[in-house]
């Protein structure tokens, strides 16, 4: 191989030979290093050069060091180069450690025919079709099962995804935790921990299958809530929570989806469209609330107390929103006006006598 | 759209207009425009519309996802590749076996 790239770099562009051995070299050459180790070709030479900044790229890219300006020169490679294909293959691998499975897919099956990288092709193609991960509008045909894979391309599989048995396991712990309230939230826990910083999304998810088994046994426990809150933050621990019991208890719901906005107001960091769906989603909790449950005085209070925070605390990020000003003392009301509606008179609203408490207290402590 | 309905549809928007996660108001008009003009279901097109056309809508159906998933599988499937970085090396080793398979195949004779 350095012998055909030596006689390649020696011959000029008109050359028949050259021709051949372009093509030749294309669907052989199985690395831009092996071009850039070759100590006869110059380094101002502009196949040196390409070789070095898609060797170079490549390897920051396969230890995770790789970056946008990389990403830049990698793909300033002339598509007459030699080593044209190769880049194709590094945005596509950058794609997929990006987790960006269906671009990865377009960039890999947009490499040239009859070249080395482009046999990549089958692997790609049965790692992510196979195993789910792309929208099926846009799966490949012919895609091979991983297991059917030869070896080589099994033992690349294996050195670049994680063993997944850990995840499989705890999956399994929780389902069979599924009745008992203290080991499923410890479990699911311990796999929320473990994934969190690289994939929310599911880890959220986890989460809330739990509440929701928990749900449809009893209400969801001041120690899941709590639980949901260690693990994600006030903010979206009580989102989880509120989403959980949107069905099951549209009362305590709404609760939670005010704790949640308020931990949102609290943190700082809020922009007025966040800050509005939020207030669309509480009005919406609250107008049914209040047209099916007949709430005690109790409720209505510590309702209007979250409430009366909440409009407090977007007055002062939002000085210039009227709704904050005057608000009605009833917290129904007062939701409406937050989200900007005219506020009609007062009706006259059934109140529960008060035995024991609807709600949890503890739900209400900040 | 209310809040259950947005609950109850249980759809990905961004997945039937075609849009990326962070498509601004024109590109998803365009793409509403797009996919309503190419056939299809239109109401479940105007839907997902609906749910994304503005920043407030979005952020409203971002803070009722996800969905609560039908089982614990499901959440399986979605969850991203775990990648690992293991440097360039097993990547030119694995090409290098397949080009010299392909060489074998193709001549009967590896270089």
């Amino acid at each position: 191989m350095i012998k055909k790239i030596n006689r390649y770099c020696l011959l000029n562009d008109d050359q028949p030979e050259r021709k051949e051995l372009f093509i030749e070299l294309r669907r052989n050459l199985y690395s831009p290093a092996l071009v850039a180790s070759c100590d006869f070709i110059p380094p101002e030479h502009p196949l040196m050069k390409d070789a070095i900044t898609l060797s170079d790229g490549f390897e920051a890219l396969t230890n995770g060091m790789f970056n946008e300006e990389a990403l830049q020169d990698v793909k300033k490679i002339s598509s007459t180069s030699l080593l044209a294909p190769w880049s194709a293959l590094i945005s596509g691998v950058h794609r997929f450690y990006a987790s960006d499975y269906e671009g990865c897919l377009n960039d890999i099956e947009g490499i040239e025919e009859d070249t080395a990288p482009a046999l990549f092709k089958p692997f790609f193609s049965a790692l992510l079709n196979s195993s789910g991960k792309i929208p099926s509008g846009s799966i490949v045909p012919d895609t091979a099962s991983p297991e059917a894979l030869s070896q080589q391309w099994k033992e690349l599989k294996e050195s670049i995804l994680e063993n997944t048995r850990v995840i499989d396991d705890s999956l399994d712990l929780i389902q069979e935790a599924v009745s008992m309230e203290d080991l499923l939230l410890d479990t699911a826990g311990l796999l929320v921990r473990d994934i969190i910083k690289e994939d929310r999304e599911s880890a959220c998810k986890i989460l809330l299958w739990c509440f929701e088994q928990l749900q449809v046994k009893d209400m969801l426990s001041d120690r899941a809530v709590s639980k949901g809150r260690s693990l994600f933050g006030d903010r979206d621990g009580y989102r989880l929570a509120a989403l959980a019991s949107i069905s099951f208890d549209p009362d305590r719901s709404l609760l939670y989806w005010l704790h949640s906005l308020q931990a949102f107001l609290d943190s700082r960091n809020t922009n007025r469209n966040s800050v509005q769906a939020y207030l669309s989603i509480i009005r919406d909790m609250a107008e049914s609330v209040e047209q099916e449950f007949e709430l005690t005085e109790e409720y209505i209070q510590l309702t209007g107390s979250l409430v009366s925070d909440i409009a407090e605390s977007i007055g002062h990020i939002y000085p210039e929103l009227p709704e904050t000003r005057d608000l009605p003392e009833d917290p129904f009301r007062a939701i409406r006006q937050l989200c900007g509606e005219q506020v009609q008179p007062q009706p006259q609203r059934k109140v529960r006598e008060v035995k024991t408490a609807a709600v949890q207290l503890e739900l209400f402590a900040f | 759209m209310n809040t259950m309905d947005i609950i109850d549809s249980r759809i990905d928007p961004w997945e039937i207009l075609g849009v990326s996660g962070d498509a601004g108001d024109r590109e998803i008009e365009e793409a509403w425009r797009k996919r309503s003009a190419g056939g299809g279901n239109r109401d479940k097109i105007h839907q997902a519309y609906k749910m994304i056309c503005g920043e407030r809508e979005r952020a409203m159906y971002r803070l009722l996802s996800p969905g609560t998933p039908e089982n614990l599988k499901d959440i399986k499937d979605g969850m991203p590749l775990r990648s690992r970085y293991s440097g360039p090396g097993v990547w030119y080793s694995a090409l290098k076996r397949e080009v010299e398979r392909t060489l074998t195949d193709r001549d009967g004779n590896p270089e």
